[in-house]
């Protein structure tokens, strides 16, 4: 991440033109990922503005990253999830549980256009759908973001070893949907060679 | 690049490796991953299914519109001039000490019909038959001599001591001093498919794109910092006391402290310059006229010079930061259709594109090129997500549905 090294540096110092290049490379993406917790989009756009209004502010304290968009999604989970759960207070009664409780991520805000999809497709989304929140949203920055488990666990407040687990156990579902279950198969191998 | 005949992989092997998944969801290939599919039927069958999975996490397409962007950063924008850093300046290899004005300005106009209002033997300098067809760019001192540059991105830099120096070399020219007289001017020729960078002596630097030819001086002892352009190129200029003045065939650029992105050539009936930070004055430069046309245009905007008629027109140009994205060395486009493009790589690999009206118009496609490869690298990739073929011919890309 060479590239990303360079162009914060050049931001740190003061080049405003840094700061444009890094915001058009990373407001679509930061809208898709807003979508995931909300189809809010003034709040998606408000949160991302706070975003940049936070990297202006906090310039010339910014350490290194070699990863732009990993620090812009990690800023930008936290700035929403406030937003979010302040609104959740709003309406609920048990305010502190809600408070507490994390947003939820789901492929589910998006348009699915599912017309003409094979029946595998089918079969693997339903598979998709059956995940747990946390499992999804840990599948997204693996294979999405391509984030590392590091990072993973930053964004999820993981630890390493669990989530890892998550990915194993999410990934072990969807294999299934494919490559059926391995038992049954073997079951009826037995059962022929009586 | 790996064997892959020989290693076999599960589909959990598959499922962990960084670099397939990215094969899967962007078709970057750095291990021939599709090799693996001509494999036995119990390989193919871990790839697609590892496939299969991975593409379920393929990103939306959902998109901000382009005004939504555009007025999103302009608040951001504003707010870089309200919080007023402590200029922190973190000094690294190439890029020391830069301060708040950056301009940036690609000028193109013709060479030689360039008339300077005070005498000068300028025009002297530059004759107009210069062959851009060549593999590497070249400097041309003052008494003539030409001097090779190596390097598909060299740099020129202007010593403390007026001395000239080549990727971190001095020049050292026992025959002739760099500039020997006042007026001297070292110009710059980037041959297609190349590109320069220019640091002068106050500061500034200039990144010169394929087929431009910049000519420039010491600023020392000049009243105005003055450089010629011819085609396209991106400047950052330093703020100070001397007006900096971008000087074209047609129209003159003066930089009031910003960085902005101009693009002039000969055989184009346009002359853009575009904005991103700070202000520049755009004006038309023809002794006859009583009443200059003079424009001055703020950040994030375009103005276009008509040769045919001289008039300026001022656009907004959110997506002004694409037109400027060269200088790392790579074209970024959002939302263009192919025209847009094949101008561009035909601006930048001198080729000609052949192609149906209906192709070039049809789709809207984004993006990112690496200028560091080579049209057919860039071809294949285009013709993958624009679906069509082509065929080279003597400096002429043929291009079907």
């Amino acid at each position: 991440m060479k590239k990303d090294e360079k162009l914060w540096n050049e931001f740190r110092g003061g080049c405003n033109a840094a700061l444009s290049h890094i915001y058009y490379q990373n407001v679509q993406k930061l809208y898709r990922y807003g979508r995931k917790f909300t189809d809010n989009d003034e709040l998606i756009k408000d949160t991302i503005q706070e975003v940049f209004f936070h990297l202006i502010e906090t310039r010339p304290r910014l350490g290194r990253t070699d990863n732009i968009s990993y620090y812009l999604y990690v800023c930008f989970r936290r700035k929403l999830a406030l937003h979010i759960k302040a609104n959740r207070q709003l309406k609920s009664i048990d305010s502190e549980k809600d408070m507490e409780q994390d947003i939820d991520f789901s492929f589910e805000h998006e348009l699915v256009q599912e017309e003409g999809s094979s029946e595998k497709k089918q079969k693997l989304n339903k598979a998709l759908a059956k995940l747990t929140l946390k499992q999804r949203e840990i599948l997204y920055y693996k294979y999405t973001c391509g984030f590392s488990y590091e990072q993973i666990c930053e964004l999820t407040s993981l630890k390493y070893d669990s989530a890892r687990t998550q990915v194993s156990r999410a990934l072990s579902a969807l294999k299934r949907v494919l490559m059926g279950d391995g038992v049954s198969i073997n079951f009826l191998t037995i059962f022929r060679f009586r | 690049m790996l064997e892959m005949k020989s290693k076999k992989y599960t589909v959990d092997e598959l499922l962990e490796n960084k670099d397939f998944a990215l094969w899967v969801l962007t078709g970057k290939c750095e291990n021939n991953w599709h090799e693996l599919l001509k494999s036995d039927s119990k390989q193919r069958e871990a790839v697609e299914n590892a496939r299969d999975i991975i593409q379920l996490f393929e990103d939306s397409k959902l998109e901000l519109e382009g005004e939504a962007v555009y007025s999103l950063w302009e608040n951001i924008h504003t707010h870089t001039h309200q919080i007023k850093p402590k200029t922190k300046v973190i000094s690294w290899q190439k890029f020391s000490g830069w301060a708040a004005a950056v301009l940036l300005i690609a000028m193109v106009g013709y060479w030689g019909l360039f008339v300077h209002d005070e005498a000068s033997s300028y025009q002297a300098q530059f004759s107009h038959e210069i062959n851009l067809d060549t593999e590497r760019a070249h400097l041309i001192l003052a008494s003539g001599k030409h001097i090779w540059l190596d390097k598909t991105r060299p740099e020129i830099s202007i010593a403390a001591n007026n001395q000239l120096k080549i990727n971190d070399q001095i020049l050292f020219d026992s025959d002739h001093a760099v500039w020997k007289h006042e007026n001297d001017l070292v110009q710059l020729v980037v041959p297609f498919g190349k590109q320069a960078l220019v640091n002068l002596n106050d500061g500034s630097k200039v990144w010169v794109n394929a087929g431009s030819r910049l000519a420039f001086s010491s600023f020392k002892g000049k009243e105005v910092r003055e450089v010629y352009l011819l085609g396209e190129a991106c400047f950052d200029v330093r703020k100070n006391e001397k007006r900096f003045v971008v000087k074209t065939e047609e129209v003159d650029v003066t930089v009031h402290g910003t960085f902005f992105n101009v693009s002039a050539f000969s055989d184009e009936d346009e002359i853009e310059t575009t904005l991103l930070e700070g202000s520049v004055a755009v004006k038309e430069r023809k002794n006859i006229r009583v009443f200059e046309n003079e424009i001055m245009l703020k950040p994030y905007e375009k103005a276009v010079f008509q040769k045919t008629d001289g008039t300026i027109e001022v656009e907004k140009a959110p997506n002004a930061n694409e037109y400027t994205a060269w200088i790392d060395g790579s074209f970024t486009f959002f939302k263009e259709d192919l025209s847009e493009v094949f101008k561009q790589l035909k601006r930048y690999y001198n080729v000609d594109f052949v192609a149906s009206e209906a192709l070039l118009n049809e789709q809207e496609i984004s993006g990112k090129l690496d200028l560091n490869s080579s049209l057919d690298e860039v071809l294949e990739m285009l013709s993958e997500i624009a679906e069509f073929n082509y065929k080279i011919q003597d400096k002429v890309v043929y291009v079907e549905q």
